[in-house]
């Protein structure tokens, strides 16, 4: 092991931020956008955690993970912007009630 | 740790960063996308090329094209202006109880946790990348990702394809809004006309690399369904979608994923092996409606609601 | 065949049918759906029927290596007395939930037809996390729970429900993400992401690494997540309380569960590696607060299906009592899983019954509020009945399952020495039958005129839930039997008291 990996910070401050995103942001998508930052910081941790192999290759199981994990993420997502699309047209809002600016809303 | 990877460290925290703090989500989506597509480039760096390629293809390319098509649609539908004069900060300040400073330095804290941790753990040298490089040879597979993803743990593989299905019923359950028609664009047109083959190409051989070098059965899909749409936005005469998301093209890969996997499974003598001398082929086959379903499947999530 | 050979097609059969009937169901023209249900339920029924037979064969676990990889390469699935129980009541739960919503939607409604394929999914993926002895895998099988759930939550397509769905998504994916973490960490720290493996490497190094822990907390506030454990339970009351009146059931009565059941999973498996008493602890007080809370919020509803929302919240919270005292080594431990487990089974039981029936009375009366109920006991006597029985068991009374599930946790408490939580436990069946009694109460009013020209409804609709309801009122029968089966092997840590 030569040195530390840059990508174990990294990964950690991309988590940081999917995670205040997803707490703090007041839009569903905006929500969504950092969650899949969030799982992005998770797999490249996943990565930089396993060393590579000798012939320079990452972990195949951990490639394997990983892949699963961004198509998983892209079905919660597709399945997140839809409903959020179609509360959109119902309520005309593109937050949920509890995330409302604390301005006049009818 | 040399320049250019914390060049691309550096670079992925400020895109990422940015697309967070956008003003509008449109923006923060294109910053997503070129987020993503570094991504990549990082998992290439990293030695991981099949993650790249669906990193691009699904991470990048699907996610944030589904938020972008969102993001316009809020705001081309916006009534008034009432957004005109936005707060500095995309997170104004929510009615009801919200401790945000509370909730920041519990997510510093956490992430702080975090990186301790991650720094402290020693990685065992390279456990699993042996016990997959020994059983290779006797999965018949050529490719260890490959092999990871459709012989070892081929039972994630199917259940990641029953949640996008579900991901896909669900979508179909919540109809998407009518989309105005696009107008003819020559210019796009031209471009689809030469692009859409070429694609189709890139799929057929992404799938039958699939089993000795990276590749395989969702980054086939993925530009699959990259093809086709760009075929419908360009308003080319051929328009699979509608015949294309229906239930049963959808369902397709799943169903035979899950029909092969029983049936060679009792002949192998565990649900979801392969009799040895047919994995090849099985796999192929697996991996071909994979293909055609994840393609379908990603098309579908994109507003292409079932025909009745 | 060896029996490894069957074991390993029948147990992924478990996950892999309720899949095809979902995929058929789905694509498939709807004059079929009724026939496939009935095929797909008495198929899994059969299955389950095998399993049990073959488990009364040998003691031992059931287990499958998909593949024929053995873990940690590959994923094993592994039926224990545990994953059994589930099993069967899942499918006592679904069978009763099926024939309802059978009668329930209105023939040929778009809901209805998105129903039946996302139930059975979910069933799948119920079914998945129960069997899974992998830590992804599990992580996989909860995301394909989690999005059926909220597929399910999100069918009426109103704005409430649509608002509910989201709240509910957004929930599970940051949940979701937290358990993918701690994979990361454990799978980092073991090389191995088999369950026994991880809990056989962390018990073999002297003292368990710090991350180790970090990594089962982070698990362990994702399930809490998931389970809505106050005050994680943000999300619940409006998802529960908004549904439709079948997925309302499921989700109160399954999808809670099997959260639940994960972190029961990896709490007894990791337990042996890490101190856990004051996280017990601490499970248990967030328990009492939630047991608290849920009961006075329900106390204040209008709404019959949020009130019975904010009681689910309010009996997770004592699903989650019994972790103070379920340590290995420590007195009462072997108790408090029973109670843990004869209380699942209770719950999942009678809040199903009780939605159920409450769909019922709100059909009839046309309205979703309180003042359905008036009356109920003239015009839909079933489904007061059933109403009634659920309501006996989730207070706590004998003869019922709730019953038998309260009496082994203060036993339980007794044997720890912990007598304060005696008051709590009896506390909190006085906090449950206010609530209770108030919706009952209301059952003995003269009828308002207004219900009187509404249209009968079938009579199945009340059999279902009242079929849940006598399985949850009179299960306290069976109760010293089912405790006593799963003694024989899910508490495997040495030197443990009994």
């Amino acid at each position: 092991m030569s040195g530390v990996s840059i990508w174990l910070p990294t990964g950690s401050a991309l988590v940081l931020f999917g995670l205040l995103g997803m707490l703090l942001a007041s839009s569903i998508l905006r929500k969504l956008l950092a969650f899949n930052v969030m799982g992005s910081g998770i797999f490249l941790l996943l990565l930089a955690l396993r060393p590579p192999g000798p012939d320079g290759v990452a972990d195949p199981v951990a490639q394997a993970l990983i892949i699963t994990g961004i198509v998983i993420a892209i079905a919660a997502t597709a399945l997140g912007v839809r409903l959020a699309r179609r509360y959109f047209e119902l309520s005309g809002h593109t937050e949920l009630p509890e995330d409302r600016a604390a301005t006049r809303d009818d | 740790m040399n320049a250019t990877d914390l060049l691309l460290a550096l670079a992925l925290l400020l895109l990422a960063g940015s697309a967070l703090l956008a003003r509008s989500v449109q923006i923060a989506s294109v910053l997503f996308i070129a987020f993503g597509l570094l991504l990549a480039l990082v998992w290439v760096r990293l030695g991981a090329p099949d993650v790249a390629l669906a990193e691009a293809a699904i991470g990048a390319g699907v996610a944030g094209a589904l938020l972008m098509l969102a993001a316009s649609e809020f705001e081309s539908r916006r009534i008034g202006g009432s957004r005109a004069a936005g707060p500095r900060l995309p997170w104004p300040r929510p009615q009801g109880w919200r401790p945000r400073w509370a909730l920041v330095l519990l997510a510093l804290a956490c992430a702080a946790v975090l990186l301790l941790a991650v720094l402290a753990i020693e990685p065992l040298a390279g456990a699993a990348t042996e016990a997959v490089a020994r059983n290779l040879p006797q999965s018949e597979i050529a490719h260890p990702v490959t092999a990871v993803l459709l012989s070892f743990r081929a039972y994630d593989t199917l259940l990641e394809i029953a949640v996008l299905l579900v991901a896909v019923v669900a979508v179909q359950a919540a109809p998407a809004p009518p989309q105005r028609a696009l107008a003819h664009d020559p210019v796009l047109a031209r471009v689809a006309a030469i692009t859409v083959p070429l694609a189709l190409l890139v799929a057929l051989y992404l799938l039958w690399a699939g089993s000795s070098r990276s590749g395989g059965a969702f980054q086939a899909g993925a530009v699959l369904a990259g093809a086709v749409l760009l075929a419908r936005f360009a308003s080319l005469p051929l328009d699979p979608q509608s015949r294309l998301t229906r239930p049963p093209v959808l369902a397709l890969g799943l169903a035979l994923f899950i029909l092969i996997g029983l049936v060679a499974g009792a002949l192998a003598g565990a649900a979801l092996g392969y009799p040895s001398g047919w994995v090849k082929p099985l796999v192929l086959a697996i991996e071909a409606a994979l293909m055609v379903s994840i393609g379908a499947t990603l098309v579908a999530l994109f507003g292409g609601s079932k025909t009745a | 065949m060896t029996e490894a050979m069957t074991e390993a097609l029948l147990l992924p059969l478990l996950v892999l049918w309720p899949l095809a009937i979902g995929l058929g169901l789905y694509a498939l023209p709807e004059r079929a759906s009724a026939a496939l249900q009935v095929l797909g339920t008495l198929v899994l029924a059969g299955l389950i029927a095998t399993v049990f037979a073959t488990m009364l064969a040998s003691p031992e676990p059931l287990r499958a290596a998909l593949g024929g990889w053995a873990a940690p390469l590959g994923i094993e699935l592994v039926a224990d007395r545990l994953a059994q129980a589930m099993l069967l009541l899942t499918l006592l739960v679904y069978a009763a939930v099926l024939l309802y919503a059978q009668a329930y939607f209105a023939h040929g409604s778009e809901a209805a037809q998105r129903f039946w394929p996302l139930a059975w999914m979910l069933w799948a993926g119920l079914n998945a996390g129960y069997l899974s002895a992998d830590l992804f895998n599990l992580y996989v099988a909860l995301e394909l729970v989690g999005l059926a759930a909220v597929g399910l939550t999100a069918l009426t397509g109103q704005s409430t429900a649509l608002a509910a769905a989201l709240r509910y998504l957004l929930a599970a994916l940051l949940a979701s993400n937290l358990f993918l973490l701690a994979v990361v960490l454990l799978y980092a720290a073991t090389g191995s992401l088999a369950l026994d493996s991880i809990g056989a490497h962390l018990a073999a190094v002297g003292t368990t690494p710090w991350y180790a822990k970090l990594a089962l907390a982070l698990v362990l506030v994702s399930l809490a997540l998931k389970t809505a454990l106050a005050p994680l339970h943000f999300w619940l009351p409006a998802a529960h309380g908004n549904a439709v009146t079948p997925v309302s059931a499921l989700l109160s009565a399954l999808v809670l569960k099997v959260s639940l059941l994960i972190f029961l999973r990896l709490w007894l498996e990791f337990a042996p590696a890490l101190d856990l008493a004051a996280l017990g602890l601490l499970l248990a007080l967030l328990g009492l607060l939630a047991s608290v809370w849920g009961s006075v919020l329900a106390l204040t509803q209008r709404k019959i299906k949020m009130l019975i929302a904010y009681s689910s919240v309010a009996q997770v919270g004592y699903l989650f009592l019994p972790f103070a005292w379920l340590l290995p080594g420590g007195l009462g431990a072997a108790l408090a899983l029973e109670a843990t487990v004869l209380h699942l089974l209770a719950h999942a039981l009678a809040k199903a019954a009780m939605f159920l029936a409450a769909g019922v009375l709100v059909l009839s009366a046309g309205r979703d509020d309180l003042v359905s109920l008036r009356g109920a006991v003239a015009r839909e006597p079933l489904a007061f009945a059933a109403l009634t029985l659920a309501g006996v068991s989730l207070i706590g009374l004998p003869p019922s399952l709730g019953f038998a599930a309260k009496w082994q946790m203060m036993q339980a408490a007794l044997l720890a020495d912990q007598w304060p939580w005696l008051l709590w436990l009896l506390g909190g069946t006085l906090l449950t039958a206010a609530y209770v009694f108030r919706v009952l109460r209301l059952a003995f009013l003269p009828t308002p005129e207004a219900f009187e020209a509404r249209a009968p409804l079938p009579q199945r609709l009340s059999l279902c839930a009242l079929a849940l309801a006598l399985l949850a009122a009179l299960g306290g029968f069976g109760a010293a039997a089912l405790s006593d089966w799963l003694a024989a092997e899910t508490l495997l840590w040495p030197g443990s008291g009994a």
